[in-house]
């Protein structure tokens, strides 16, 4: 499911514009032509896609050099919500604010 | 291995007094905004006649330009995405009479004089490389050897500081290299070997590291991890106001095919060139000096002079 995800957001970065669908998990995202700008508009877009923000220390080249290395800083964003308290969690694995008291 | 002495301590205020005491830089009220004394300039004048005389051989085009690009060229470079923190826009009065009448009217909550300023078709230029891209990208392809510019102009970077070494206006003397990623490498690596032997005959105890540029917020931090991690950018450093902090006095800059693509320049195949910049910051270089040597510079040491004034 991270892996649509991640591939769906890379389909809206021009740098990737027309191939983001025939790469492999592993492909070298910057060998496909992904730029510094693009990385930007990818953290971006997976941070409003899923609600999330990349903490700093994974803000790096290495985070988004292919689709499957996004996807595990991902699977750690989640296993460190999921440790602060997140119980419930949405289709993407994502822990899910609790009802509201009216 | 450098065998310089190091100055004194100063603290950058101290440096900063001592230079308004001495009249070498003359204050305005503004951080980072001063006059500049004849001597001053004569030192500016030097360094950047040093730099002509090391890169002659190169046979780079000149171009000189006022402190003032292109705002389509400036968008087109996406400094405004990286660095809106040091921008400088140039904004102007348009209206007629009537308006003209309302603004001298409007209280300062109202926005005052400033109440009906419209962007200008102009911006402050952030670096002296800057105005050359489009230039060269209008001529067309590059030949096949690819082309070399060697660019000065003042630039404007909004960061107001006391530390004098951190002026909001500055001259850059900058050469900016168009090829294949081979050549700006060469280039890149030539130049930071040719600073070092510069500032080891200015006597200045400088060293190169490598470096980000100051991108802003969050994904600039993404950008400056990629800029560190892909050895984009390199400083030649010296100690001017804070001897525990270098200050960068130069740097040495591999775009990769970023400019090529923001303002279309091809190379002699067609496919987008790679570019690379390196520049200095003259009135560092001269803040350098000054701390190096001593406020004084008829008393420094001979050889440094010689290199700086050389006899015909």
């Amino acid at each position: 499911m991270l892996h649509e995800t991640v591939r769906n957001v890379l389909k809206g970065v021009g740098d990737l514009a027309g191939h983001a669908d025939t790469l492999s998990n592993d492909a070298d995202l910057f060998d496909a032509g992904l730029s510094s700008y693009g990385t930007v508009e990818v953290m971006i877009g997976l941070e409003n896609a899923l609600g999330v923000e990349f903490p700093e220390t994974a803000l790096t080249r290495d985070s988004f050099s292919s689709i499957n290395a996004i996807v595990r800083v991902l699977e750690g964003l989640q296993k460190d919500a999921a440790a602060a308290g997140g119980k419930a969690v949405d289709a993407n694995g994502w822990p899910v604010a609790g009802e509201t008291v009216q | 291995m450098s065998t310089i002495e190091l100055a004194p301590r100063l603290s950058a205020d101290g440096f900063r007094q001592e230079l308004f005491t001495r009249g070498l830089l003359f204050a305005t009220g503004v951080d980072g905004l001063y006059g500049r004394s004849a001597t001053f300039e004569s030192l500016v004048d030097a360094v950047d006649r040093l730099i002509g005389r090391l890169s002659a051989d190169d046979k780079a085009e000149i171009m000189r330009f006022p402190p003032i690009m292109t705002r389509s060229g400036f968008e087109a470079s996406g400094y405004f995405k990286n660095m809106p923190q040091l921008v400088g826009t140039v904004h102007c009065f348009c209206g007629d009479d009537r308006e003209h009448k309302r603004v001298l009217a409007c209280t300062p909550e109202e926005g005052g004089w400033t109440a009906a300023q419209q962007p200008a078709d102009v911006v402050l230029t952030p670096a002296s490389c800057y105005p050359v891209y489009p230039i060269i990208a209008a001529r067309g392809r590059l030949p096949e050897e690819g082309w070399l510019v060697d660019s000065s102009s003042y630039c404007f970077r909004r960061e107001p500081s006391i530390d004098p070494a951190r002026m909001q206006m500055f001259r850059q003397r900058e050469q900016v290299c168009f090829g294949t990623p081979e050549r700006i490498r060469a280039f890149q690596s030539h130049w930071m070997s040719r600073a070092l032997e510069m500032f080891r005959l200015m006597g200045l105890p400088a060293t190169t590291d490598l470096a980000n540029d100051p991108f802003f917020g969050r994904p600039g931090l993404l950008m400056a991890n990629g800029q560190r991690s892909q050895r984009l950018k390199f400083e030649i450093l010296v100690p001017i106001s804070d001897p525990d902090r270098l200050s960068a006095c130069g740097s040495f800059n591999y775009h990769v095919h970023h400019f090529a693509d923001a303002y279309g320049i091809s190379g002699a195949d067609g496919e987008a060139a790679h570019t690379g910049c390196a520049g200095f910051g003259l009135e560092r270089v001269a803040l350098a000096l000054l701390r190096q040597h001593g406020f004084d510079i008829e008393a420094w040491p001979e050889a440094v002079r010689t290199t700086l004034w050389p006899r015909a």
